[in-house]
């Protein structure tokens, strides 16, 4: 579904990723684990071309989506959902909820009420709190707003990344069990993780990123049985 | 009554001012930075209805429309020539491009329109409307209904379109809403030229108000625009709509008071004492959490 190959990005004289290749195979969950500044974000920041590639090519459903606007890669149906939100604190819940629609190329006039309905139905807390300004809610929902606001797009793929940032394990927990449930609609999820624990729990594959390369990759069971992975990421 | 009247005087003087200082504050939010063009807008929409009204012998609707139009285009050139080549350069360059494109509106007005002042034809039938004690004018009303509808428009496109809540979200964030597939780019291009074209219709009916226009008229009323931006609170609307109001009654009243020599005194000292108690102005909010 999403094929990477030998993806390079430079900042300034810094060599950030050095030649990062991996595929998503549809309905899987696939996780990219590893250090802060291993390189994680800027892999799906390349990939909505958010910032400069130096080199390689990404490839979506068979199409060359390398140098593609970030807008009309949304309309091919990749949602980039970024670190730390980036809800619109003084819009509603609900129209922030609005603008994930702006992506969506489907032609059904109804859609906007149809996609709000089922935001709404796995997300009860975003319906009780539509009328209220996005900054007002806890992380947690701000969370839940994004990722709502995600699936307005009716995506093929979501680019989650560290959606369990700054929140209580508790709530951590409720995000990744609906991340299971979001793939069991038949969404294809990559998903960037510091947790690299409860990442490799609920993926099906994973890949270690470490100083812009891919160190490991393959099972998630695997991974988390591996002693290096155990020793570096998984604190035991 | 004497009181009243100015006050009254003020409110319409005000709504003017309101629909500058929205439309300033469309700009403001949208591109992120402050325009020095914006007074050349407002005159080249007035003279856009004095031309229409003068050779055309169109009726009041037309002529707004006419300014509202001419500063549209107006605000479509000035998008590309001021702000989209820098947009990723310093943000100091697209703001002496717009202080050299006012100079150069000004400039090319007084050589092609002439320097001196032209005389708005009354194209109402001005007359007084007795009400009460105090005395209206039929275009004090008229101005005052035209705000009104307009900012009624402005309050329906803003929160109940799609393209309205895209405009809000672009003027928060731009990266964000580029992630939702938002056109960014056609976004800012339309929040400017709206933000013109009130600009626009604000300078039709100050043409209308004082029966002239004038190539260097922009000059004074961009820092009144700007004024009531700050004074209702930059980044909000309705703030701008009450800070225009507020101002044009405070103006009113002073004139009263002392002489009205001292009208941009008494404005502009609001400035200052604004900056100084509560620079986040009256309906203004603290700087974005993000």
């Amino acid at each position: 579904m999403l094929f990477v190959d030998n993806l390079h990005v430079h900042y300034g004289l810094q060599h950030a990723l050095k030649g990062i290749s991996f595929t998503v195979q549809p309905k899987e969950i696939v996780t990219l684990i590893g250090a802060n500044g291993a390189g994680k974000t800027s892999i799906v920041m390349a990939i909505s071309n958010l910032i400069r590639k130096s080199a390689g090519s990404i490839k979506f459903l068979g199409q060359d989506i390398t140098q593609s606007e970030p807008s009309d890669i949304v309309k091919q149906g990749i949602c980039h959902i970024p670190e730390g939100r980036l809800i619109f604190p003084y819009l509603t819940v609900e129209e922030n909820l609005i603008l994930g629609d702006f992506g969506n190329t489907s032609a059904n006039p109804n859609r906007l009420n149809e996609n709000l309905d089922q935001v709404y139905q796995l997300f009860p807390r975003l319906k009780e709190r539509r009328k209220q300004n996005g900054g007002t809610l806890s992380g947690g929902e701000q969370q839940m707003l994004a990722i709502g606001r995600g699936l307005m797009l009716d995506p093929k793929l979501i680019m989650l990344d560290e959606p369990s940032l700054g929140l209580a394990p508790i709530i951590v927990e409720q995000i990744f069990e609906l991340i299971l449930k979001i793939r069991d609609w038949g969404k294809t999820i990559l998903l960037i993780e510091q947790n690299a624990k409860m990442a490799l729990e609920i993926a099906d594959r994973g890949l270690v990123i470490e100083n812009g390369i891919v160190s490991l990759s393959g099972n998630a069971a695997t991974l988390a049985n591996d002693p290096g992975v155990i020793a570096a990421y998984l604190g035991i | 009554m004497f009181w009243l009247q100015q006050i009254f005087n003020g409110i319409t003087q005000g709504s003017i001012y309101a629909l500058m200082a929205i439309g300033y504050s469309i700009i403001l939010g949208i591109i992120g930075l402050v325009t020095f063009v914006h007074g050349e807008v407002i005159m080249i929409g007035a003279f856009a209805g004095f031309f229409m009204v003068t050779f055309l012998k169109a009726n009041f609707f037309l002529a707004v429309l006419a300014g509202f139009a001419a500063s549209w285009l107006l605000g479509i050139i000035i998008e590309r020539v001021c702000y989209r080549p820098f947009r990723s350069g310093p943000r100091e360059i697209a703001l002496i491009a717009t202080i050299g494109l006012s100079i150069l509106l000004r400039s090319l007005s007084q050589v092609t329109f002439g320097t001196e002042q032209k005389l708005m034809p009354d194209l109402l039938n001005s007359h007084f409307i007795p009400l009460g004690q105090i005395r209206i004018t039929n275009i004090q009303l008229l101005i005052i209904f035209t705000v009104f509808i307009l900012a009624l428009l402005l309050h329906q496109f803003f929160y109940k379109t799609k393209t309205g809540i895209a405009l809000r979200a672009v003027s928060m964030n731009k990266q964000a809403a580029a992630l939702l597939g938002v056109h960014v780019n056609r976004t800012i291009l339309l929040g400017n030229a709206l933000g013109c074209a009130l600009g626009g219709v604000s300078g039709v009916l100050l043409g209308i108000y004082y029966n002239s226009v004038h190539p260097v008229m922009g000059a004074s009323v961009a820092m009144k625009a700007f004024t009531a931006t700050v004074f209702g609170g930059i980044g909000s609307i309705p703030g701008a709509a009450l800070g225009g109001i507020l101002l044009g009654i405070f103006e009113n009243l002073g004139v009263a008071i002392f002489s009205s020599g001292y009208r941009d005194i008494i404005s502009f000292s609001i400035l200052i004492l604004i900056l100084l108690i509560r620079p986040q102005g009256i309906l203004g909010r603290k700087e974005l959490e993000r």
